[in-house]
């Protein structure tokens, strides 16, 4: 068991933890990269058939005029960025893809 | 024998608590400092899942005369919390809780992009500077390395080092490490702007890729494996950490899964606050050495953070300007807190900013590399 270290001692072993540190997490980084590699090669790739498309005319249920800005009802901004976020996450649809028009907070009752 | 209400009700009084208060008036003090703590959780509303039952567990050890605490003797049973206190003493309750942390965490972000895990490791450098620091100071290497795994910004890991290597100044450390964590919001923001350009907060970064579930279900158990393996130390915490996430994931445990993330961690947290603040005893407690470490753990949460922003600033000019350094103070091991505040200030600098999942990367990565990083203590000076 180390009893005394004096601050020079100290310091190697500061830098010997970072650095272990720093490699183990670097490791660790190609070792994702390379099982996410192996399980893309492994994943048999699915073939997309065209999916037909009935245009049905688009009901406007809103008689709310879109903008260009975002409409916050009862909402802050910090809460509605998290939920425009975690949307585009959820759908995997890039942020300039999506257009939010209106986020509103709904009551219990 | 002499029955009187008066003398009766003087032996009462004689061997009451209030009366062994007067023989150590310390405790007194210990008892205001719970209930400043108590404050802090209920109206604050600082980390109060632990500090409620921290303060408590103050409370309980500071009260004269309960025997709470002792150890069992010939012919007497154990103290309540000298049995709950067994829990922290074989780093149950810390690896208990890792384990709710990895069913509630979503490597996702940090699978869709393994360079977090740098902003992982950058952000432990508080650690490092903490301790080396700590030993300047003249503590103990032992109580040195305990101080700056609070940089980590990881209470289960402080408490589990604290209670290994130091275990006097395991509240001090606990509540040090929990406050901070608090404090996140208020600790990272002036650091953030320091740091950072403005041009550099305004950037906005890419839709990460979609991660399979055969990477998630493969990942805590190529992690388990690798680290516990080069560091066994790590195998309360690392290795728990992965079963949790393994329950979440494999889709085959959900009811364990639900018991981790929820009921268990729950009675574990309860458990493990009333142990801490059970060893909160005034005679260890009121001493300048607390304010040191409490000061020192300041400074390695600080440390931390600017170990991952400077490390963020790098990738950004290694990436050609495509990452924002912002994520780089998420690294920081406090989930999601750390990875909230990074949204928030980006969003400050450019409202289409949405950083939340890109920071959620280094801040699981954080987690990891701070259990790396106490094993590495443990290991250094556990023996």
């Amino acid at each position: 068991m180390i009893e005394s270290l004096t601050v020079t001692q100290g310091l190697k072993i500061a830098l010997y933890g970072f650095t272990t540190v720093f490699i183990m997490l670097a490791i660790l980084m190609l070792i994702i990269n390379v099982l996410s590699k192996l399980v893309e090669m492994m994943t048999p790739k699915k073939v997309e058939e065209p999916v037909k498309v009935e245009e049905k005319p688009v009901e406007k249920k809103t008689n709310i005029e879109y903008t260009g800005e975002i409409q916050l009802i009862d909402v802050d901004e910090k809460t509605a960025a998290c939920i425009m976020a975690i949307i585009s996450d959820e759908t995997q649809i890039p942020l300039e893809n999506l257009i939010f028009k209106k986020i509103r907070l709904l009551e219990d009752n | 024998m002499d029955i009187s209400f008066f003398g009766i009700l003087s032996k009462i009084l004689g061997s009451s608590g209030f009366a062994g208060l007067f023989s150590d008036p310390r405790q007194l003090i210990m008892i205001l400092i719970a209930c400043v703590l108590l404050y802090m959780g209920i109206k604050k509303k600082y980390e109060p899942l632990l500090l409620i039952p921290i303060a408590i567990g103050i409370l309980f050890c500071n009260f004269p005369g309960t025997g709470i605490l002792n150890p069992p003797t010939d012919g007497s049973s154990p103290g309540f919390m000298w049995v709950v206190y067994q829990g922290v003493q074989h780093a149950i309750y810390p690896s208990i809780i890792f384990m709710g942390i990895g069913a509630m965490t979503d490597f996702g972000p940090l699978i869709s992009r393994p360079s977090s895990l740098l902003l992982g490791a950058a952000a432990q450098f508080g650690i490092f500077t903490a301790f080396l620091l700590a030993l300047a100071l003249g503590f103990d290497p032992r109580v040195a390395a305990a101080i700056g795994v609070i940089g980590g910004a990881d209470g289960p890991t402080a408490i589990l080092v604290a209670s290994r290597l130091a275990e006097d100044y395991l509240p001090a450390i606990a509540i040090a490490a929990y406050s901070y964590m608090a404090l996140i919001p208020m600790i990272q923001p002036p650091l953030m702007k320091l740091i950072t350009t403005e041009k550099e907060r305004k950037i906005e970064m890419k839709q990460m890729r979609t991660v399979s579930k055969t990477e998630k279900i493969i990942f805590p158990i190529a992690v388990m494996i690798f680290v516990v393996l080069l560091i066994p130390d790590t195998a309360p915490l690392i290795g728990m950490l992965m079963l949790g996430n393994l329950f979440r994931e494999c889709g085959v445990t959900d009811r364990l899964s639900d018991t981790a993330q929820n009921a268990l961690t729950n009675i574990v947290t309860i458990a493990l606050g009333l142990s801490v603040g059970c060893k909160a005893n005034a005679a260890t407690f009121l001493s300048v050495e607390t304010l040191m470490i409490i000061g020192l753990g300041l400074l390695a949460f600080m440390l931390s953070t600017i170990g991952g922003l400077v490390f963020g600033k790098i990738m950004c000019k290694l990436s050609g300007g495509k990452i924002n350094p912002l994520i780089g103070s998420a690294g920081v091991s406090a989930v999601p807190m750390a990875a909230r505040v990074s949204q928030v200030e980006g969003q400050k600098a450019n409202p289409k900013n949405f950083l939340l999942m890109h920071a959620m990367g280094p801040n699981v990565a954080g987690v990891i590399g701070s259990a790396v990083a106490a094993g590495f203590m443990l290991k250094i000076f556990g023996m």
